[in-house]
């Protein structure tokens, strides 16, 4: 049986998820990484991604993260990114109006933005099962 | 006549009478924004903690990479100073003090030999240095009221890029910092470069020291690290300002209502004198047509 461990999501306009967990996993530098309890100290760049998270009931609930770092130290682990919302937050109108401003940045020449919009988007149409 | 200055007083009484109804009205709202301003600051609070945390963990763990954030590449250059106002007025010294602020900082920047850029944000700004023909390279409206993060990365997205690459070497902050409703602070906060004395203090204080595996590299991850952080650090104190001119605004309305209350006063009392002046005018005149008519009859008797 996993133990658990507190974890918090945490953005910088609230605290999208905390409480105790079995496991998180979430890409990081180009592969997959899971947390469980009492990893070792570890600071990591968090990818534009949908995070999994396995409750302490051993239900899964999962998250759009856009990018961010994570911080596992004493037996505490931590996400924090520029927005991140619960798979059940996701509203269809915002993803879609996320990937038209992607596509019009993209047009616009300007890649960066249109990349990383592109990508939140996607994420977020995956995770809610958004189609068009 | 009397009755014109009446009807005059009246008139003033009423009319001041209404303004102090708005102004209540608007203290009592900027009273209750005060509070929402507070929670939003107490929900930012723990995303700065985290990631303070994680800069004072690799600040901790050996001797910084070198990277533009605490290294700056070292000669004058573009001084970015951001100065924080509100979109609207009636909120006392609010936007004076800051924009004052701003032009004695840019002044003595200048002095330094340095190229001064300003980031306005919110109308009052906009309005200041387009009258003072001062030219300003980035402007937003919209921010203090409910400030997002994704105003502060509007705010400073274009200005780290060009810090990151060396075409910018400071950047300075105007804004009103909130330390409690009766208290706020007008500070000048240098953003960037981050001082590395401060930093390592800060990791010092706190205790406990792991052993940390960075992923990809402590290399790779240091400049990311600084430019969230950098953003953490204006987000907050946009909150700081938001909240702040809600308190001054509910200070400058309080005031505003009890001057008018006194007004109204002062009117009422000079509204009596003059009611009872045109009183005792028209008694002395009906008893002096009195005396008048019973001296004549007096002259009649004589004849």
């Amino acid at each position: 049986m996993a133990s658990s461990f507190p974890f918090a999501l945490v953005s910088p306009e609230r605290v999208v998820f905390e409480g105790d967990v079995r496991a998180v996993t979430l890409r990081s530098g180009g592969g997959d990484i899971t947390f469980m309890a009492g990893h070792a100290p570890f600071i990591g760049l968090v990818e534009t991604c949908a995070m999994r998270i396995e409750l302490e009931d051993g239900s899964v609930s999962m998250a759009a993260v856009d990018g961010g770092f994570v911080r596992a130290a004493m037996n505490k682990v931590s996400v924090v990114t520029s927005s991140a919302e619960l798979a059940t937050e996701i509203e269809a109108e915002t993803v879609l109006h996320m990937r038209s401003e992607a596509e019009r940045a993209l047009s616009e020449g300007d890649e960066e933005l249109g990349n990383r919009l592109m990508r939140s988007a996607k994420v977020r149409m995956e995770l809610a099962e958004i189609s068009d | 006549m009397a009755g014109g200055q009446e009807r005059t007083l009246r008139r003033k009484i009423k009319s001041v009478q209404s303004t102090k109804k708005i102004t209540k009205a608007m203290e009592l709202i900027a009273a209750s924004r005060i509070q929402k301003a507070i929670s939003r600051m107490a929900n930012a609070r723990p995303y700065y903690r985290e990631i303070s945390e994680i800069v004072r963990d690799l600040v901790r763990a050996a001797s910084l990479p070198k990277n533009p954030y605490t290294e700056p590449s070292g000669s004058l250059g573009v001084s970015v100073v951001i100065s924080v106002t509100s979109d609207r007025g009636l909120c006392g010294i609010y936007n004076s003090s800051v924009l004052r602020a701003t032009e004695r900082l840019s002044e003595s920047l200048s002095a330094k030999g340095s190229k001064v850029e300003i980031v306005g944000v919110g109308k009052k700004a906009q309005n200041f240095f387009k009258f003072q023909e001062i030219k300003v390279a980035t402007q937003v409206n919209g921010v203090t009221e409910t400030p997002t993060y994704v105003q502060a990365m509007y705010i400073l997205g274009s200005v780290l890029d060009r810090y990151e690459r060396g075409e910018v070497s400071e950047v300075y902050i105007i804004s009103h910092r909130f330390v409690s409703i009766g208290v706020q602070n007008l500070e000048t906060t240098q953003l960037l470069p981050i001082s590395k004395e401060q930093l390592e203090a800060d990791a010092s204080k706190s205790s406990g020291s792991f052993d940390f595996e960075f992923e990809p590299s402590r290399e790779a991850i240091v400049v990311p690290l600084f430019r969230q952080f950098t953003l953490a650090r204006l987000f907050a104190l946009l909150l700081e300002a938001s909240a702040a001119e809600y308190a001054y605004r509910q200070r400058a309305m309080k005031s505003a209502s009890e001057n008018a209350e006194e007004l109204s006063r002062r009117y009422r009392r000079l509204l009596n004198r003059a009611r009872q002046d045109s009183i005792t005018t028209e008694i002395m005149e009906i008893v002096g047509g009195a005396e008048a008519l019973k001296g004549g009859e007096g002259l009649d008797d004589r004849d």
